[in-house]
């Protein structure tokens, strides 16, 4: 019995890397991906003339935004049509003629596409470590590719859930696209300032805002991975910058790895007994 | 393998698409599931799948599925009426069924080309590439090698030509001795060739049911009371030719 659990997991992994590694959000995401390397270096090498490379922090600062813009996007991109698509397209009645069960499939593209998702980033962290050592002649710290690395993973598996749960729930692909992205806006827009924004022309006092800026997992992400970087007001925004001051930055981090990978988990768990229970096609 | 079903119904948001159907086929019976387009015929089939949920019962060999799936669903095998379009390769999809079930990748091999599909010429080309006939041929070959207890088969030779069907008769013929199939179909000559039991459906409900012989007679049609029959009882269409026309009703193609 175990063994024919582990073939068909093993089965459906082989089956969705392969789907992956053809697929357009992973070209996107390494051509992001290695456009960021890119980045750092040019911008690492023209601080380098100008200030004599004081600003590594800096630059990794920027990275960490672009990041906290970009993961969400790639991780939906790659999971907000995995369900809806197979349905429609026949794969589902073919694949589940087979001795697959529903666990198993949702587990596999799960873990495929977080890894190839993750993996990548490891990668590209890895990267401008040894750029930033070779070229600018700085170290990195390793605490803060540690932290950052986390904190993107959780930030990832939140998207994934997100994603996933997206999928299976709205059967019509462009509808789903346009969920999706609303997702990506709230996630990337209700951030920092855009809270202050509400507070004041709702009226709503700070609390609330505090409380709405760490349920939402890129706000999370984004407190603690600054923190760790740079804990000033200009880099964290106001309530940032507060709950730093608040909480302190050990607390911030343990948020920003935990609830985002908690959020994506409460949206996974919910898609997989949707995806177990309704029917297939 | 035994089929049965208890009372099945399925809603689809206001459409229901099978009422109250119970239907037993006992183990090695071949039956085809005949009836005009969207009276339930692909639904039942994915009831029996358990790929939808369904009130009433399903039971494979006396129980419900859910009781060891993944060996059960090592015996079923099934041919959708839709080939999947995806874009994995040939190769790439008999590897993976080939894994899931323990066959030999050339025992697919075989079977393809005794329906006079030459694997190697499609096996790194993406399945949705293929034309309509080999992708049916394809799904076929992997239903076949699987050597199911219960084969399911939903429009099986829609899109194949006549040299084609032929062959598949053929090989129906060969590996289904006490196989337990279930055909659904259009075609008067797939049941004439596949089933020995006839289930009709008419807007998800079991309008009759009988042998497949009186079925081709036109029995079926003088019970159901299909207009133009029934006012011409005396000139009762018997025969291939006759029955076939009045096989049209029921949304049979001939
Ligand atoms: N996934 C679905 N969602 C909504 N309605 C469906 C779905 N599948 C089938 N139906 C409806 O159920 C009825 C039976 O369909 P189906 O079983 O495909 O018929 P057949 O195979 O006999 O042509 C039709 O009215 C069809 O529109
Ligand atoms: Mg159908």
């Amino acid at each position: 019995m175990s063994i024919r659990l582990s073939k068909s997991l093993q089965a459906v992994v082989q089956f969705d890397f392969a789907e992956v590694m053809r697929s357009r959000w992973l070209v996107f995401s390494s051509g992001l991906y290695a456009l960021l390397a890119a980045l750092f270096v040019l911008v690492g090498l023209r601080q380098s003339t100008v200030l004599g490379f004081t600003g590594m922090g800096r630059v990794l600062l920027s990275l960490c935004h672009v990041l906290l813009l970009l993961l969400p996007l790639v991780a939906l991109a790659a999971c907000g049509q995995v369900i809806n698509r197979a349905r429609d397209d026949g794969t589902f009645e073919f694949l589940f003629s087979q001795p697959i069960t529903r666990s198993d499939y949702f587990l596999a593209v799960s873990l495929v596409r977080f890894a190839v998702l993750v993996l990548p980033l490891v990668a590209l962290f890895a990267l401008l470590a040894f750029l930033g050592w070779t070229i600018f002649g700085q170290e990195i710290s390793w605490v803060f590719l540690g932290r950052s690395v986390v904190i993107c993973a959780s930030l990832l598996w939140a998207f994934v859930g997100f994603g996933l749960a997206i999928s299976v729930s709205v059967r019509n692909q462009a509808k789903a696209i346009m969920y999706l992205l609303v997702i990506w806006v709230t996630g990337v827009v209700l951030l920092d300032f855009a809270l202050i924004g509400l507070m004041l022309v709702w009226r709503l006092n700070p609390q609330t805002i505090f409380i709405l800026a760490s349920l939402n997992p890129v706000e999370a992400a984004r407190m603690a991975l600054l923190s760790s970087a740079d804990p000033t007001l200009a880099a964290l925004g106001p309530v940032g910058f507060y709950l730093v001051n608040r909480l302190g930055t050990g607390v911030l981090f343990a948020l920003g790895a935990t609830w985002p990978a908690a959020a994506g988990s409460i949206a996974w768990i919910w898609g997989r007994r949707q995806f177990i229970q309704n029917d297939l096609v | 393998m035994q089929v049965e079903l208890r009372k099945v119904t399925k809603r689809f948001g206001s459409v229901l698409a099978l009422r109250n159907v119970s239907l037993v086929v006992p183990s090695g019976q071949k039956v085809a599931l005949v009836g005009p387009n969207g009276s339930g015929k692909s639904t039942l089939i994915r009831a029996i799948m358990g790929m939808v949920a369904v009130e009433g019962e399903v039971l494979l060999n006396g129980r419900a599925p859910f009781h060891d799936p993944l060996r059960l669903a090592n015996q079923i095998a099934y041919v959708p009426q839709n080939p999947p379009s995806l874009s994995a390769s040939t190769s790439e999809l008999v590897h993976t069924v080939s894994l899931l079930r323990g066959l030999k990748e050339s025992a697919v091999q075989v079977i393809a080309s005794s329906l006079n599909l030459n694997l190697g010429e499609v096996w790194n080309r993406p399945v949705r590439e293929l034309s309509g006939g080999t992708k049916e041929k394809l799904m076929v070959a992997l239903a076949v090698a699987a050597k199911p207890s219960l084969l399911i088969l939903d429009e099986p030779t829609a899109s194949l030509d006549t040299a084609s069907r032929l062959r598949f008769f053929e090989l129906f013929e060969q590996f289904t001795v006490d196989v337990t199939v279930i055909l659904c179909s259009h075609r008067f000559e797939e049941v004439r060739q596949l089933a020995r039991r006839v289930v009709v459906l008419e807007a998800g409900q079991i309008a009759w049911e009988g042998e497949a012989s009186d079925f081709l007679d036109g029995q079926a049609l003088v019970a159901m009371g299909v207009q133009g029959v029934e006012d011409s009882q005396e000139r009762l269409p018997t025969g291939p030719t006759a029955s076939a026309t009045a096989c049209k009703d029921l949304g049979c193609e001939v």
